[in-house]
């Protein structure tokens, strides 16, 4: 494979080379495969983030970049838009659609495994912090968490996230405000009970 | 924590090996991949060996020219534009349609082209329309029709299998005081005005002016919808928009407050507890309320209120009259409609949260205990309706209020 087509899969891996771009747009098959190895780490980690960890994440995943191929052609390279903030829009929206389509229960995968008894005492702080931090998101709706997830992890502006969400700054403001107060109160407790 | 502490504590999943093969797999069952592109020859470098050159510029222009007019005169291309980000589309030479995120538009050339007008079919999302003045216009949606003459106006229609869904709801709700929650076409108008139909059920909307289509299918003017004496100049920008509407509608909320109350003291009707509305609308007896500094639940016992809880029950008992009480009250119209001897009381529970300058609510919660009426649509209305309101933040000190509000309903 030719140097200019290795990626890095990283979720910091920076925008996708222009070139690449222009080759992807094409229709060419290796570059396509370049622009999904660019990215896939970064699109599972939002879609786990959003959905929980279950089997449904490379379900979106691969429709979240059939999509994005399939509309590729239209991307306006010269925009406002970056190529990572369009491909997880796309992505978010499936995300939610599929939370909307779910029972309350399907949250419970949000959780943490449960530790073992043997397990040393590091791992088991934290497992412990993992879990307390899965509960308090795992409690978020799913609009807030999703909001929380793409300000939080993956450095989208106040204006992406409310591009992607389809609601007025202003409420997006207010579900970050909620989301963080609600995981700064379950870190509190959990370094109260530790 | 810092997002390096956060990932830890919370790692994501990761690609699976063979995925990527996986999607291109997909792509290949799927519609066909498109053929590459044949690399272009630079065309600049071939140009400049050719013997005859100096022609070039020249007939440049003249292809530009040539290809400026055939553009005036080509018909409009039939069209079919899904966005996946907010975009602008002319539609012929008489119409732009600036779509939202998600928004989808199809329509066909004919009509377009001539300036004798067309259709378009929106299936989803909002798009604001630009129509030149004395186009013939129509946007069809699966909710209901639009038909305009010369104007700009806003259509959003939502997918009645989202529709029933609580965050939809909840965003209806927050987006803005005056949107109708289970509304399934809503059309605002800037300039101008526009027919909104379904059926042989139709609705005349003037610049200023909301309306909606529900599940029922019946157009309805939005509430604080305000009369309009000339054509409202809105802004473009959505943010701006939003402000505007919520200021007209808390100021015609205000107004219409200020007439029953002084229709009432003109009728010399018998004093209510706690309330300046009629019969019909929501009524609150006096509330149980406290400030809360903990980090979760409510506080049943307070200490003997002082002048400043005093003052800020009456605020928020006054916050609620103007800002929730004509919200709940098209929750209970719509009750109503479905139960017309419908009545009883609703006690909520909620918190109010700091937001920079403002309190929000939090955690609106319905006492089961203490609600005689039993019917979940309404009550789920009646508590996200709750998310509209803007309050002032928590005293200082205090890290959120809590508040219990029950509201009274009866039929006149």
């Amino acid at each position: 494979m030719p140097a200019m087509l290795a990626t890095t899969g990283h979720p910091d891996g920076g925008e996708f080379d222009s070139d690449l771009l222009a080759r992807c747009q094409a229709g060419e098959p290796a570059s396509l495969r370049a622009f999904v190895e660019h990215y896939q780490c970064a699109v599972f980690a939002l879609l786990s983030r959003i959905i929980g960890q279950c089997p449904e994440v490379e379900d979106l995943a691969q429709e979240t970049f059939v999509r994005a191929i399939g509309a590729l052609p239209g991307f306006d390279v010269g925009g406002a838009a970056r190529l990572s903030t369009w491909l997880l829009t796309i992505a978010t929206r499936l995300a939610l659609d599929l939370c909307r389509k779910r029972t309350r229960e399907r949250r419970s995968s949000l959780t943490a495994d449960p530790v073992s008894a043997a397990t040393p005492e590091h791992d088991v702080q934290r497992a412990e912090l993992r879990s307390a931090i899965a509960s308090a998101v795992g409690e978020l709706p799913d609009d807030q968490r999703a909001a929380f997830v793409l300000a939080e992890f993956h450095g989208f502006a106040l204006e992406d996230i409310a591009a992607a969400l389809q609601t007025p700054k202003s409420t997006i403001k207010t579900r970050l405000f909620r989301a963080r107060a609600k995981l700064s109160r379950a870190l509190a407790q959990h370094r109260g009970d530790a | 924590m810092n997002r390096n502490e956060l990932e830890r504590a919370w790692p994501a999943a990761e690609p699976p090996p063979g995925f990527p093969d996986r999607v291109l797999d997909r792509m290949q069952r799927g519609p066909a991949l498109p053929e590459p592109a044949p690399r272009r020859v630079s065309w600049m470098a071939s140009l400049m060996a050719h013997p005859v050159r100096w022609l070039a510029p020249p007939a440049l222009v003249l292809a530009l020219v040539g290809v400026f007019l055939l553009w005036l005169t080509w018909p409009a291309r039939d069209g079919d534009v899904l966005a996946a980000e907010p975009r602008v589309v002319s539609i012929g030479e008489r119409v732009v349609a600036e779509m939202s995120s998600g928004a989808h538009i199809r329509w066909s050339g004919d009509g377009f082209g001539d300036g004798s007008g067309g259709e378009v079919q929106q299936d989803r999302g909002e798009v604001m329309y630009r129509v030149v003045p004395g186009t013939p216009f129509r946007v069809q949606t699966p909710q209901g029709n639009v038909a305009v003459l010369g104007t700009v106006f806003r259509v959003r229609v939502v997918d009645p299998n989202e529709a029933g869904g609580e965050p939809m709801k909840k965003k209806w709700a927050i987006a803005g005081a005056s949107a109708t929650l289970g509304a399934l076409l809503w059309v605002s108008v800037d300039r101008g005005s526009v027919r909104l139909s379904k059926g042989e059920d139709e609705l005349v909307l003037a610049a200023g002016q909301s309306g909606s289509i529900g599940a029922d299918g019946i157009p309805r003017l939005e509430p604080g919808s305000p009369i309009p004496a000339a054509d409202a100049q809105v802004a473009a920008d959505g943010d701006a928009e939003r402000t505007r509407a919520r200021q007209v509608a808390d100021a015609v909320r205000r107004h219409a407050a200020r007439r029953r109350v002084a229709k009432q003291a003109a009728s010399g009707a018998a004093k209510q507890p706690a309330s300046d509305q009629p019969p019909s609308a929501p009524t609150a007896p006096p509330m149980a309320f406290g400030p809360h500094t903990g980090s979760g639940g409510s506080t049943t016992e307070t200490p003997p209120p002082t002048a400043d809880d005093a003052r800020r029950r009456e605020y928020i008992r006054r916050t609620m009259r103007e800002q929730y009480f004509p919200v709940a009250q098209n929750c209970y119209q719509e009750l109503l409609e479905r139960q017309p001897t419908a009545g009883g009381r609703v006690v909520l529970e909620f918190a109010i949260v700091s937001d920079g300058d403002a309190g929000v609510v939090d955690r609106v919660e319905q006492r089961d205990d203490e609600t005689t009426i039993d019917d979940p649509e309404f009550t789920l209305c009646m508590r996200e309706s709750l998310y509209t309101a803007v309050f002032e933040p928590p005293p200082p000190g205090a890290s959120e209020t809590t508040v219990v509000y029950p509201v009274i309903l009866a039929p006149e």
